[in-house]
């Protein structure tokens, strides 16, 4: 195999995806290791290897002396067809060995364009592609990572689905399956009792009715000892949670490409889109000497240039000021710099950002997503025009002069007066750069992304339906028309790819018929796109006699069962369904860590609670 | 001891893979690693003052890459090559060092020469002739890339010797590499019948010619 490989590497683009032997890259005796898993990320090397928890569990797995972890991403198409003609099967890139040859094939979804590849990545591994055709001699399949929580179009393929943080229930898992191989169990019977952790879902027990109209009518448990709901796990302390003290230093040039420490997980602002602010709860943050420890360790061990300080909005975490300031300091002596990848829509972030990015100021992005304070409010961003005003005076006065906006289209209760005031802050943002910048310097520039939304389960918009096709390009033109100005720019999000994501994102188990159809017909890499292919999915669903506008276009009634209504993010129903009232009243609702508790019943029903570390969180 | 230190080092699997861009980044993370004194650029992103002989192309292994590092303490070349190689990954080894003195010219406006060894991992009947025959010609035209472009262009001029050493099954190549003038060994494959599958190309020399036509390394030059 290996002489096979250095064969047709010199004849593919970035033949590095694929070759083992990267700085921090284990390399266990297999033989020895009684449990052998693969973590796959079904898109490219680059891609995946930005992915934190992904090295987190490529991390504890690692630990354990009875057990190794493997890296396996989707082969770039050149890569699919010199292997195809050699008879190559996908294999892991530490040992080589082919993906087949493993215990587990762990897969993460990070979203639902991704489903494809999931697909394509059993076929090139040889491995039969439905939970039903596999057997103890086969890997047992199991998936994580936010899609999980509606990993329905994908239950056929899976043989368990893991919800929440992974970080405990991995060995769990690890632990069965070593018992099971010891005992060589049976694949039901290992299943059973994999069923029996917490947090793990096992698709094959459960069935699901559908009503003439389509909707699903009953889903219920096929085996009494499996649990009737799944609730996800957590980590209650972050801060003691375990941590990578180095991390696989690539080749080539990877997506943040840098050290990654967690400041913290959970984001609790309430936005009403946003399924990873509903999912993450609740909001847990680390030390700040825990993180000091973990970015000093994890610069030294893999001379990265930079740290960032990942989080879904590290500009909220408590003690943010006198972290960037020591962190800062020690990096600085160093010459290392520190990353802020996420900024809130206010000028203390800005000057925070401006802290650690003393010289090279180009570009900012803030994310306001809707253009008026009407729909903030409906979707509880709770940010204002003077926040944005503010932020962007703060911005150009120290120097940046790209200033870059993203906004969302096709929310609910939109209207153009909404469309109207996008291009009228992105005027009002692009005047502001105008008087602040030197008159002989720099010129001003604002981009403008838009982006169609997407309803997510999970969230409050779970009942939502996805804007139709046809009327976001009709607010593309609108917007373009409205934005066509001298120094803005304008760009929308491919219009049919969010299409495709809405109907998986709320999707069935109907649809994973659809999906092994389209691989078939050879979609894959979706999010991508060069290689999107919309009519090859179309053909699909009409093959499979699925018809996608039911699950992207309709807006579900109140009482609906959701094909995930058995798996639970600890965030109650009944709170995903006030929030949506309240969204169309208008109201906004607070931010649980600065006021009282909004009632979405994690911290009750998880057992665990806000953890910050400034030391107010209330209880 | 100096401040000033070059480096001799080899690329092997899976190094050959990766592009020069990948490889600065590499050693620049290296050099960290190892926590040698490394001066930085001045400027909005400082980077490590490193300057490398030559970029390597994808896919060829060598045993002679250069690299001089700008120290700001004087150290051994010896210490600085041993705690590189403590830290640095597969594929990788500093094979040989050297002090510099002062303002010593930058390597890679020096390099005018490359020495390649090309294995035959299939058969190729006649390669000695064919060989032969190219170089016989005054005109050797060849499909090369240039900033995404492909162009005809006459090699002859670029070929010092090309010889073919039927035991060993392999080509040895001397021909023009550098800033100046310089040949992708790969080029050179369809005019032998031969593609990047059925070789593997591995270069042994970068050389200095200096004025008298002689051939130097970047470390027999210091002595002259």
């Amino acid at each position: 195999m290996q002489e096979k490989l250095l064969r047709i590497l010199p004849e593919v683009s970035k033949p590095a995806r694929y070759t083992n032997g990267e700085l921090h890259a284990y390399s266990k005796d297999w033989d020895q290791t009684a449990v052998k898993m693969a973590l796959a990320f079904p898109d490219t090397y680059e891609i995946g290897m930005g992915n934190l928890g992904f090295k987190i569990l490529y991390h504890i797995v690692n630990q354990r002396q009875d057990a190794l972890a493997e890296r396996v991403y989707m082969p770039w198409v050149d890569m699919q067809a010199k292997m195809k003609e050699e008879g190559l099967p996908l294999y892991a890139l530490e040992s080589g060995r082919p993906l087949a040859s493993f215990d587990i094939v762990g897969f993460t979804l990070q979203y639902e364009l991704s489903f494809s590849n999931v697909v394509k990545m059993l076929d090139l591994a040889g491995i039969p592609r439905l939970s039903a055709e596999r057997d103890s001699r086969h890997p047992l399949v199991i998936a994580g990572g936010p899609s999980a929580y509606n990993p329905e179009p994908l239950a056929d393929f899976l043989d368990c689905v893991v919800l929440g943080d992974g970080e405990e229930v991995i060995g769990e898992v690890l632990d069965l399956v070593k018992y099971s191989k010891e005992q060589d169990l049976p694949r039901q019977e290992a299943l059973l009792r994999l069923a029996q952790i917490p947090g793990v879902y096992v698709p094959r027990f459960y069935a699901i009715k559908y009503t003439e109209e389509g909707t699903i009518k009953t889903i219920c448990k096929t085996e009494p000892s499996v649990p009737d709901r799944i609730e996800k796990r957590v980590v209650a302390d972050l801060d003691q949670a375990p941590f990578p003290d180095k991390m696989v230093v690539p080749y080539l040039q990877t997506v943040h490409d840098r050290v990654m420490v967690e400041v913290m997980r959970g984001c609790t602002r309430g936005c009403r889109f946003c399924q990873a602010g509903m999912i993450y709860r609740p909001v847990r943050e680390r030390k700040i000497g825990t993180l000091k420890k973990q970015a000093l360790q994890l610069l030294d061990s893999t001379g990265y240039e930079q740290v960032s300080l990942t989080s879904l909005s590290t500009g909220d975490y408590s003690k943010v000021e006198q972290l960037v300031a020591e962190l800062a300091a020690e990096c600085r002596l160093r010459g290392v710099s520190v990353a802020l990848p996420s900024l809130r829509v206010d000028s203390f972030s800005v000057k925070l950002a401006a802290e650690i990015e003393k010289f090279k100021k180009t570009g900012l992005t803030f994310a306001p997503e809707a253009g008026t304070q009407r729909l903030r409010d409906v979707i509880n961003k709770n940010v204002r025009e003077e926040d944005l005003y503010e932020a962007v005076d703060a911005a150009f006065s120290a120097g940046w002069f790209q200033i870059k906006l993203y906004f969302m289209i096709g929310l609910p209760t939109e209207t153009w007066e909404d469309l109207d005031g996008i291009a009228a802050l992105a005027r009002q943002v692009l005047e502001i750069g105008r008087q602040r910048l030197p008159k002989n310097g720099k010129k001003p520039t604002v981009n403008v992304s838009v982006a169609s939304f997407v309803p997510k389960p999970g969230t409050p918009f779970q009942w939502e339906a996805f804007n139709d096709q046809e009327v976001l390009l009709a607010k593309h033109s609108y917007l373009r028309k409205k934005l066509k100005h001298p120094g803005i720019d304008f760009s929308a999000h491919d219009v049919r790819t969010s299409y495709l994501e809405a109907v998986f994102a709320r999707g069935d188990r109907r649809l994973g018929r659809v999906v092994a159809r389209a691989v078939d017909l050879g979609c894959q890499f979706d999010g991508w796109n060069e290689h999107f292919r919309y009519d090859l999915w179309m053909q699909a669903f009409r093959d499979t006699c699925v018809d996608s506008e039911f699950y992207a276009y309709r807006r579900r009634p109140a009482d609906e069962i959701f094909p995930w209504e058995h798996l639970s993010s600890g965030v109650s129903r009944k709170f995903l369904w006030l929030e949506r009232e309240r969204a169309y009243q208008g109201i906004t609702t607070e931010d649980c860590r600065f006021s009282k508790c909004t009632g979405c019943r994690v911290c009750q029903d998880l057992g665990v609670t806000i953890k910050l570390q400034g030391g107010d969180g209330v209880e | 001891m100096s401040k000033h230190i070059r480096l001799r080092f080899s690329v092997g699997e899976p190094g050959r893979f990766i592009s020069h861009l990948d490889i600065l980044r590499l050693m620049g993370r290296a050099v960290r690693r190892a926590q040698l004194p490394i001066a930085y650029s001045q400027g909005f992103s400082p980077t490590p003052k490193l300057a490398f002989a030559s970029s390597l192309p994808v896919g060829v292994t060598s045993e002679a890459e250069y690299v001089d590092l700008q120290l700001t303490t004087s150290l051994g070349g010896e210490s600085v090559q041993e705690c590189l190689n403590a830290v640095l990954p597969e594929g990788f080894r500093i094979l040989a060092s050297a002090g510099l003195p002062e303002n010593y010219p930058p390597l890679m406006s020096q390099i005018t020469t490359a020495r390649y060894q090309i294995t035959i991992l299939d058969a190729a009947p006649n390669l000695g002739q064919t060989a032969a025959d190219l170089l016989a010609q005054e005109e050797v035209p060849a499909l090369v890339k240039r900033k995404d472009k492909v162009e005809q262009v006459n090699i002859r001029g670029l070929i010092d010797s090309l010889a073919y050493d039927p035991q060993q099954k392999r080509l040895e190549l001397q021909c023009a590499s550098g800033v100046q003038a310089n040949l992708r060994p790969m080029d050179l494959l369809p005019l032998l019948g031969l593609d990047l599958r059925s070789v593997l190309i591995h270069r042994t020399d970068l050389l200095i010619k200096t004025g008298t036509g002689r051939l130097l390394t970047p470390f027999d030059i210091l002595k002259e």
